[in-house]
C-alpha cells in the first residue's frame, strides 16, 4: 500500500484544487482573523482569540469534500483506477490509499487553518483558555475532520461519474444542515419567559414550559446525534462548547471505522468498468 | 505448449444481460491474439475481467498458471499491462508525470526507463504539454507507454485503432509488432477493424453473444480462407459450358463477373473461354478476407 500512497502524494503535489483548497483556508482563516481582530481593536471590547479562532472549523468539511470529490473521480472519470488494479494492487490497498490521502489533505488544511488564525496574535495576543484549552479543542476538530474523511471517501470511491462529485459535496451540506438542525433543537430553552421590556420598563412574567424544548430519552439520543455528526462536533467546536469530548471523539472512531470497514466490503465486489 | 491466459466457461451476467457465455480461450506465449467480435459481443467485458475490474459470475480464468480466485492473480497481474477502452491517464499531467506516477505504484525504485519509454512511443519531445491537450493518437501512445512500465511480459489493448486517424493507426500498428517482436511481449487485441487486426494478429478469437465462435491461428485461417480467380468478361452465359469442360469449380457473381477457385492455369483457362466466344477483359487473384471469413462465422454478409 505504500506505493499507492507514495504515487497519490505524487499527485496530489500536483492537484490544482489541493492547492485552492489549502490557499484558500489559509487566507480566509487569517483575513477573518486580522478583520475580527481590527475590529474588536476599533470597538475596544475586551477580545480574546478563540472568540474568532474556531470559526473556520466548520468550513473544514466543506473543503475535504471538495478535495475528496475531484481527487477520487479523476480515479473514474479519467479511468485511471484501471492501471492500478490492472497490475495487481489490491482493492483493500486502493481505498485505504485514497482514504489516507484525503485525510492526509483534510489534516494539511487544518494545519492551514490554525497557522491563519494566528495573524491575531499579534495584535490581540495568544488563546485566552491557553494552549490546553487549544490542544483540546483542535483535538475534536480533527477528530471531526477525520470522520468527515472517512464519509466523503466512501461517497467519493463507491460513487462514480460525474454526479458523485455532486453528491460528495452536498453530503457535506447535508450533514452541515442535519446538524445545525439539531443544535437549534437542544438550543431551545427549558422555559419561556422570565422578563420582558416594555414601555414601562422590565417587568417580569411567568415561566412557563417550551413547548419546544425537548427532553427525556429523545434528548439523550439528539445529544448523541449531534456527537456521531462531525458537522455537529465541528459546531460545538465552533460554539466553544463541547458536551461531551470523550464521547465525541469515540464517535468519530466509530464513525470512521464504520464507513471504512463498510467502504472497503463494498468497494471490493464493487463493479468497475 | 506456454499459455499466458487461458479461460474457461467464464460467465458474466449484468442484472438480466449474459455479456459473456462460456467463454473458452486460449492465448499462447509470444502470440498476437487478435479478439474480434461486433460491438457488444463481449471483448471488453473479457478485459475487464482479466483486469480485476469486475468479477466472472461463474466459470474461471488462468493467468500465468494463476487461478482468477487465488491471491497469487495480483502477483500474476504485475506481468501485465493493459489499455482498457480509452488510455488511463491523468489529464492534468505531463506525459512524462504520468509514467512517473505509474512507476509510484508498481513500486519501482528509480524513473530510470521513463525516457526510453516515452521514446518507445515518440513522445519523448511534449515537454510540460499537459495530457489534456494531446491528440487522440498521442493519449493511446501514453496509454500504451503507462501500460509499458512494469516491463510486462503480456499486453491488453482493448481497441487501440479507435478514433484514430490513419497515421496513427500505422503508428500504433508498428508499435505494437515492435513490441511483440523485441520485446517478445505477448498481446491480446480487441478490434472490430478486421482489417488491420489481420496485419498483426498470429492468433484469432472470434467471439459473438458473448461465445467464443472459433479460435484459430493466422496460418490456419489462410489455409482455410479460399482463394479464386475473379473474372470479369463480356458474356456469362458462355462461360460455365467452357470451365465444366476444364472441370473447374467456380461461381457465378453478375451478368459480367466470376469466380474460379482451384489453381487453374491463366493461359489454359484464357483459351478456352475465347474459344467459347467469351472475351475476357479483367482477371484478378482474389482471397477470402479475414472479414468474410469473420461474417461467414457469425452469419452476417459482407458489402463489397
Amino acid at each position: 500500500m505504500s506505493n499507492l500512497l507514495r504515487a497519490n502524494f505524487f499527485r496530489m503535489r500536483r492537484d490544482h484544487m489541493f492547492w485552492t483548497c489549502f490557499g484558500t483556508v489559509l487566507a480566509c482563516s487569517a483575513g477573518f482573523m486580522i478583520l475580527w481582530c481590527r475590529e474588536a481593536l476599533l470597538l475596544g471590547f475586551e477580545a480574546v482569540l478563540e472568540q474568532c479562532y474556531f470559526n473556520m472549523v466548520m468550513s473544514l468539511g466543506f473543503f475535504t469534500a471538495m478535495f475528496a470529490a475531484m481527487f477520487l473521480n479523476a480515479e473514474y472519470s479519467e479511468g485511471t483506477i484501471r492501471n492500478k488494479l490492472a497490475v495487481g494492487r489490491t482493492r483493500r490497498d486502493i481505498y485505504l490509499a485514497h482514504f489516507l490521502t484525503v485525510l492526509t489533505a483534510s489534516l494539511f488544511f487544518v494545519a492551514a487553518w490554525l497557522l491563519g488564525g494566528c495573524a491575531g496574535i499579534p495584535m490581540i495576543g495568544p488563546w485566552g483558555f491557553g494552549l490546553e484549552g487549544l490542544a483540546f479543542h483542535v483535538l475534536i476538530a480533527v477528530g471531526s475532520t477525520i470522520a468527515f474523511a472517512a464519509i466523503f471517501t466512501f461517497l467519493g470511491l463507491l460513487l462514480s461519474g460525474r454526479p458523485a462529485t455532486v453528491i460528495v459535496v452536498l453530503s457535506w451540506f447535508a450533514l452541515l444542515l442535519g446538524a445545525s438542525t439539531i443544535e437549534n433543537i437542544l438550543s431551545e430553552p427549558e422555559f419561556s419567559g422570565g422578563v420582558l421590556m416594555t414601555m414601562d420598563g422590565i417587568q417580569t412574567i411567568n415561566q412557563e414550559p417550551n413547548p419546544r424544548y425537548v427532553s427525556g430519552a429523545l434528548r439523550t439520543f439528539y445529544e448523541l446525534l449531534r456527537d456521531v455528526i462531525p458537522a455537529g462536533q465541528a459546531i460545538q467546536v465552533q460554539n466553544l462548547e463541547v458536551f461531551h469530548p470523550l464521547r465525541a471523539l469515540l464517535c468519530d472512531l466509530g464513525v470512521t471505522a464504520a464507513f471504512t470497514l463498510g467502504g472497503l466490503a463494498l468497494f471490493a465486489r464493487k463493479d468497475l468498468k | 505448449m506456454d499459455y499466458v491466459l487461458k479461460t474457461n466457461a467464464l460467465t458474466k451476467t449484468y442484472k438480466t444481460t449474459k455479456a459473456l457465455d462460456r467463454l473458452t480461450m486460449s492465448v499462447e506465449k509470444g502470440a498476437i491474439y487478435g479478439f474480434v467480435g461486433r460491438n457488444g459481443a463481449g471483448k471488453t467485458t473479457l478485459i475487464r475481467l482479466i483486469c480485476g475490474l469486475q468479477s466472472p459470475t461463474e466459470g474461471s480464468f488462468t493467468l500465468y498458471g494463476c487461478a482468477n480466485t487465488s491471491q497469487e492473480i495480483h502477483k500474476a497481474r504485475r506481468r501485465m499491462g493493459a489499455v482498457v477502452e480509452t488510455p488511463s491517464i491523468y489529464l492534468s499531467m505531463t506525459a512524462e508525470e504520468n509514467l512517473k506516477q505509474q512507476y509510484q505504484i508498481l513500486g519501482l525504485p528509480s524513473y530510470d526507463g521513463v525516457k526510453e519509454l516515452l521514446a518507445l512511443v515518440r513522445l519523448e519531445n511534449t515537454g510540460k504539454k499537459k495530457a489534456r491537450d494531446f491528440s487522440l493518437g498521442m493519449r493511446q501512445r501514453l496509454g500504451i507507454a503507462v501500460a509499458l512500465a512494469g516491463d510486462p511480459d503480456f499486453l491488453i489493448l482493448d481497441e487501440p485503432a479507435n478514433g484514430l486517424d490513419p497515421q496513427g493507426i500505422v503508428e500504433i500498428r508498428e508499435l505494437i509488432l515492435r513490441l511483440n517482436q523485441e520485446r517478445q511481449i505477448t498481446v491480446l487485441i480487441s478490434s472490430h477493424i478486421l482489417d488491420e487486426l489481420s496485419r498483426l494478429a498470429t492468433h484469432y478469437g472470434f467471439i459473438d453473444g458473448g461465445r467464443m465462435i472459433k479460435e484459430i491461428s493466422a496460418a490456419e485461417l489462410e489455409a482455410s480462407c479460399r482463394k479464386c480467380l475473379r473474372l470479369t468478361v463480356s458474356d456469362v452465359f458462355s462461360l460455365p459450358a467452357a470451365l465444366d469442360r476444364l472441370g473447374l469449380e467456380y461461381a457465378v457473381r453478375s451478368g459480367t463477373e466470376a469466380d474460379v477457385y482451384g489453381a487453374p492455369s491463366v493461359t489454359e483457362l484464357t483459351l478456352a473461354l475465347h474459344a467459347a466466344g467469351c472475351e475476357v477483359k479483367n482477371i484478378h487473384e482474389h482471397d477470402e478476407s479475414l472479414e468474410s471469413y469473420y461474417m461467414n462465422l457469425v452469419g452476417g454478409t459482407v458489402d463489397e
